[in-house]
């Protein structure tokens, strides 16, 4: 029969804007919780310092948590749109890996955005409270961000392709610290040392977020010896190439989720 | 004679149309070898059980899925190569209820909806909404399985598509809603002249709309003919039988569904209704009447037919 296709597609300009809209709604009640949490630390924060209490200085690390929160939030991003259901989302007339593209990016726009407004309140209460802010070196400034980056695009990897996202996190978190009561002490164990390699190794997840690498350090000590421990330094060129790398594969996993999503 | 039920439909121009469509999930084969044919303008009710494979070609139709051998044609189109241009031809209610996003109201999910579709019309929606009582203000996840219904049918006509898909779309409605629904889906179709293909296993829900009727089991399209054929060619005899009586071998291979109390028989029977009638008196039957089936008899009749 003759094409008869009468009605055109969407713009992609009105995708992209539905979709930051539709994110934003989805994540509102998150947003609530996480603004609601900020308010009562504030008013505790401003108790704190009627008291008398000291300065709070702001410190990279502290932007550590959002980075991990990252994590979670494509389970709210996708909530009601798991893999394979063939839902809603995947019934617009938009191809179906990039229609997922486009909602994983309103989706990280507004993680971005959250990240600013958690960031934007740190210096807040550091200023109010005549805290210090620890500028340097810049990069360990730039880790929470671009981790929270690697760690969203990987959290929506899982949400587009596992039909239990929450089961594989939960799993995860579980299994590495199982491994961790196996190993012992020494965590002699090859398993517990990949894992471990993989978070805190010298390109892993801990060296990302912070910006700091792990160094053995040999020193002589007149009382003790000789004294052998790890410990963590700045390092911008180690912190760059385990950037690339996260993000590299983080990137990676989340168009391949998107364009090779699950039949069923 | 031999009642072999017609499959395929003759001539004319198809909106949708399949050709040995295969779908299989795992080592279980959804779909098998189905030869789809949806004539243009028609209103064509496709009947099975639950898990018969109805969803499976919506979805197949939609470029949800794609097929593992054969292909699909909807208004021109190749679903698998041209998903989006067909879902933008569609207007599409599927047969589960949280469908939308739960936690937009009603009137948000509709403006979600319209941003989609460039033809979408504002004018006809309010109407809808008007007609199908929808609060606009309350939340998806909110509302009963019946206004979520009346929600989605809302978004499937609003762009007045050239094709519907209905996957049970009277599911979950009460009996005077889905008069109402169904005189309003009636109106769009005869304002509108587009095709609908409705997935339902209850039958008689859209009796009045039907033209054409399409059975499927165990993923195989068993029958697909127009409603008058089916009007004509299938009907329940009810004869008188004699003590002893054998049967009409002659009948073997046309009975659909037997039935019948004492020394009468019930019997629908696919053939001419002269040559049935001339069998039956040739067994030694004495022919009562002959009456056409109502579609969800004729449907019940041709899903419980033995192969």
């Amino acid at each position: 029969m003759e094409i008869s296709a009468v009605h055109r597609l969407p713009r992609r300009a009105d995708v992209a804007r539905e979709q930051l809209r539709g994110v934003g709604l989805a994540l509102r009640r998150e947003a609530t919780v996480a603004a609601g949490v900020l308010a009562l630390a504030s008013i505790l924060i401003v108790w704190a310092q009627l008291r008398g209490e000291g300065a709070l200085d702001l410190a990279p690390e502290m932007g550590i948590p959002i980075a991990l929160l990252a994590l979670l939030l494509p389970m709210a991003v996708w909530k009601g749109e798991g893999p394979a259901s063939r839902s809603y989302h995947h019934a617009m007339p938009v191809e179906i890996g990039a229609h997922a593209v486009a909602r994983g990016l309103a989706g990280l726009v507004w993680m971005l955005g959250a990240a600013g407004a958690y960031f934007g309140w740190m210096a807040l209460v550091a200023a109010g409270t005549g805290g210090w802010v620890d500028s340097e070196p810049w990069f360990r400034w730039a880790g929470p961000v671009v981790g929270a980056v690697a760690l969203y695009l990987l959290g929506t990897a899982l949400a587009l392709r596992a039909v239990h996202p929450w089961r594989w996190i939960g799993g995860a978190v579980v299994g590495h610290t199982f491994l961790r009561a196996l190993a012992g002490p020494g965590g002699d164990m090859p398993l517990f040392r990949a894992a471990d390699r993989v978070l805190s190794g010298r390109y892993g997840l801990y060296t990302l977020l912070s910006g700091s690498a792990p160094v053995h350090v040999h020193k002589w000590n007149d009382l003790y010896g000789e004294v052998n421990y790890a410990t963590r330094v700045p390092n911008a060129g180690v912190w760059m190439v385990s950037a690339w790398l996260w993000i590299a594969i983080a990137i990676t996993l989340f168009f391949w989720a998107a364009y090779r999503q699950p039949e069923a | 004679m031999t009642a072999s039920l017609p499959v395929r439909l003759d001539g004319g121009a198809f909106a949708v149309s399949t050709h040995a469509l295969t779908k299989q999930f795992g080592h279980e084969f959804s779909l098998l070898g189905v030869d789809l044919q949806v004539p243009e303008g028609a209103v064509y009710v496709l009947v099975g059980p639950n898990g018969a494979g109805k969803t499976t070609t919506m979805r197949l139709l939609l470029g949800l899925l794609s097929p593992d051998s054969g292909r699909a044609e909807v208004l021109g189109l190749d679903p698998r190569a041209q998903g989006p241009l067909v879902r933008a031809q569609v207007g599409y209610v599927p047969e589960r209820g949280d469908w939308g996003y739960g936690y937009m109201t009603a009137g948000r999910l509709l403006e979600h909806h319209a941003a989609y579709f460039p033809a979408w019309d504002w004018e006809y929606a309010t109407r809808l909404v008007h007609a199908f009582e929808i609060p606009l203000q309350k939340r998806m996840s909110k509302l009963s399985k019946g206004l979520a219904r009346r929600v989605h049918l809302l978004m499937a006509l609003a762009h007045r598509p050239p094709l519907l898909l209905l996957d049970e779309p009277t599911d979950g409605l009460d009996p005077v809603m889905r008069d109402e629904t169904l005189g309003m889906l009636a109106e769009h179709v005869a304002e509108t002249g587009c095709t609908v293909f409705i997935s339902t296993h209850l039958v008689h829900e859209v009796d009045r709309l039907a033209d054409h009727l399409g059975v499927m089991r165990d993923g195989r399209l068993t029958a697909q003919l127009p409603r008058e054929v089916l009007h004509r060619m299938l009907r329940r005899y009810r004869a008188d039988i004699p003590a002893g009586w054998t049967g009409a071998p002659a009948l073997n291979g046309t009975v659909v569904k037997r039935g019948g109390v004492g020394r009468e028989i019930q019997w629908s029977i696919w053939g001419e209704e002269r040559e049935v009638a001339q069998q039956l008196a040739e067994s030694g039957a004495t022919l009562r009447d002959a009456a056409p089936l109502t579609l969800e008899d004729a449907a019940v009749a041709l899903l419980s037919r033995k192969e």
